[in-house]
């Protein structure tokens, strides 16, 4: 499933928060969004699943309008892990995941015993299925982005969306949810804030700074000491690691800087 | 694709006979199964008790005999009571204390607040201005016994708008100025309510309204039954349609987005269901306070959050709850009676209080 945005723009009291964002997720691809907070990272994935009508431009889903679309089939086209954040009432993982098979479902529908094994399936591929009658709100936070995940599995779609799905996340976790999705071999766009898990997991980058794309393309194309400091205004280093293969990238601080 | 079937999957699920019976939704068919018959008692019971005596048997034969026309051993007085002063009353606190569980279930789910409940957030205030406004003004006059319910509905649906625009702000709903706004809009449109009923010099008047503002099931006939019963069943319906869709609302607007549901639109059709519902159980029952607060969350502590379930269970749990609290109404100081919303406040404020210290990020 290939996603187009073209000439997308969103903006808010006549201030432009993205404008002209060209962007194209191809068939399979692990696409990363970076850009410092404020960016507009969340506002471009707002109006690509749809929760922003962007003032401007287009996004098309294998060449169907994606804006014209019916929410439903939007919904079994794209999958969206969101950050996580609390909720009053309280679920047991197998129903936070069951959820993901609402848009499959009319309005006086049974859960099917296809439902559960997709659900069972789901809940299989993130290493939660022990934890399926457990209460979402006892969850770690990185034991409910997995159960999030699951139920962007079990909602069958062919392209996942996620917004910082690594955020305030213990380093074991973060790399632990990004090999998930990676395994999952779905055409995926991803906003992350880390660079270096960026270069680690991703085939293509974009880079937003104030609302623009100001670089796309592969991770040692986009990465570069010029870029960062462009971008975030900090001083770095970026080299192959030797036994990733990928860009590293290392930050001096202050100190080092007036050193150098 | 997303969703391939994992090799990991089949074996787990197919080990249980029924993957995904949880015992949550076991607890719930259990209860519903046990709540069911319990109803029928309960209803028998409550007509029972009263002053006069009447043996369970009777109590059937005479509602047989009545909608089938037999005869029986039955002296008339017996009959008159049982099918014209206790039948009714009994049946409406049914419908009454279901209806308002299940506007709790459904004001909790569209504010995402486990402390929504038609009495707090004033909407119940609001259908009892509009109810008594039709009462001593005659607005609406040409609809006849209608004018009242469809006053309580404007009413309701009056303060659930405002009330709701109120606790928006920026786009996002605040449960803190919800209740706010709640409990000003509530002071708002009763202090209107006692300065009509005041302006008004018909001896009656203030003593009718008193009764919509405590809210009281005496006096109830036949003819209150039918609005209210027919607006609960068809919501119900309505509402077990969009039991899904309102699992998705309580997750948040842009899950439930991202899930393809039209989330304004739901919203939208929601607040009109609850505050019809509302509207019409306060045009004959008047502000009964705490039912859609406390029913829901019992329930929800047993079966869980899943929609499919807590509608159901807390529409027989609230019947069978108001049922025997207008007993209590109609027997603690008899031959006196307490209007029975005195008596689910008193229950009830204690219990939201409880909450209130126990979902710390809900206030």
């Amino acid at each position: 499933m290939t996603l187009k945005a073209r000439g997308l723009g969103w903006s808010v009291a006549a201030q432009k928060i993205i404008d002209d964002i060209q962007l194209t997720v191809e068939t399979g691809a692990f696409v990363g969004l970076l850009g410092p907070n404020g960016s507009g990272k969340s506002t471009l994935l707002r109006c690509i699943y749809r929760s922003l009508k962007p003032d401007a431009g287009t996004i098309s889903l294998d060449g169907t309008d994606l804006l014209a679309m019916p929410p439903r089939d939007a919904a079994r086209r794209m999958a969206v892990v969101l950050q996580e954040t609390t909720i009053q009432f309280d679920f047991t993982v197998q129903e936070m995941v069951l959820m993901g098979r609402i848009p499959h479902k009319s309005a006086f529908d049974a859960d099917t015993s296809e439902d559960w094994h997709i659900v069972a399936g789901a809940l299989a591929q993130v290493n939660m299925l022990g934890f399926r009658e457990r209460s979402f709100g006892t969850l770690s936070g990185g034991e409910k982005q997995r159960v999030l995940i699951a139920r962007a599995v079990a909602q069958q779609s062919h392209f996942l969306v996620l917004d910082e799905p690594t955020n305030h996340l213990d380093i074991r976790y973060q790399l632990e949810i990004l090999d998930i999705v990676r395994e999952l071999r779905v055409t995926t766009l991803a906003a992350l804030h880390d660079l270096n898990l960026a270069t680690l997991y991703c085939d293509r980058l974009y880079v937003l700074s104030e609302g623009r794309v100001v670089a796309s393309g592969a991770p040692e194309e986009v990465v570069t000491a010029d870029l960062i400091y462009e971008v975030y205004g900090v001083r770095a280093d970026v080299a192959t690691h030797p036994r990733t293969g990928r860009m590293h990238i290392t930050y001096f601080p202050t100190s080092v800087r007036a050193s150098a | 694709m997303l969703g391939r079937q994992p090799r990991v999957a089949a074996a787990p699920s197919k080990r249980k006979t029924s993957p995904g019976r949880s015992a949550a939704a076991a607890r719930s068919r259990l209860l519903i199964a046990a709540l069911t018959p319990f109803i029928l008692l309960s209803i028998t019971l409550a007509v029972l008790i009263g002053p006069v005596d009447i043996a369970p048997l009777t109590v059937w034969e005479i509602a047989f005999g009545k909608v089938t026309g037999a005869e029986g051993d039955w002296s008339k007085s017996q009959a008159n009571i049982v099918w014209l002063i206790r039948f009714p009353r009994v049946l409406l606190a049914g419908v009454v204390g279901g209806g308002l569980a299940v506007i709790g279930v459904v004001m909790q789910a569209i504010t995402r607040n486990p402390l929504a409940d038609p009495f707090l957030l004033g909407i119940s205030s609001g259908a009892a201005l509009g109810a008594v406004s039709v009462l001593l003004m005659g607005v609406f006059g040409g609809l006849g016994i209608y004018a009242l319910s469809l006053g309580a509905f404007l009413g309701a649906l009056l303060a659930f708008v405002l009330v709701f625009s109120l606790a928006i702000q920026n786009g996002r709903l605040l449960p803190t100025r919800m209740i706010l706004a709640g409990v000003a809009v509530s002071f708002m449109f009763s202090a209107v309510t006692s300065f009509i009923t005041l302006s008004d010099d018909s001896s009656g008047a203030a003593r009718r309204v008193l009764f919509w503002m405590l809210g009281g099931l005496s006096g109830t006939q036949w003819q209150d039954l039918t609005l209210p019963a027919l607006a609960l069943v068809l919501g119900i319906i309505y509402l077990m349609g969009q039991s899904r869709a309102l699992n998705a609302l309580i997750i948040g607007d842009e899950t439930a987005t991202t899930l393809g549901i039209q989330v304004h639109k739901l919203r939208r059709r929601l607040l009109v269901v609850t505050s019809l519902l509302t509207g019409l159980i306060i045009a004959v029952s008047g502000a009964i306070g705490f039912v859609g607060l406390m029913m829901p969350h019992i329930v929800r502590l047993i079966v869980g959050s899943d929609h499919r379930r807590v509608l159901p269970v807390s529409l027989l749990a609230g019947a069978v709850y108001l049922i025997w609290v207008d007993v209590m109404a109609r027997t603690l100081f008899a031959p006196e009676e307490i209007p029975v919303g005195i008596i689910t406040s008193l229950c009830g404020a204690p219990f939201f209080l409880w909450l209130m210290r126990r979902n710390k990020d809900a206030l």
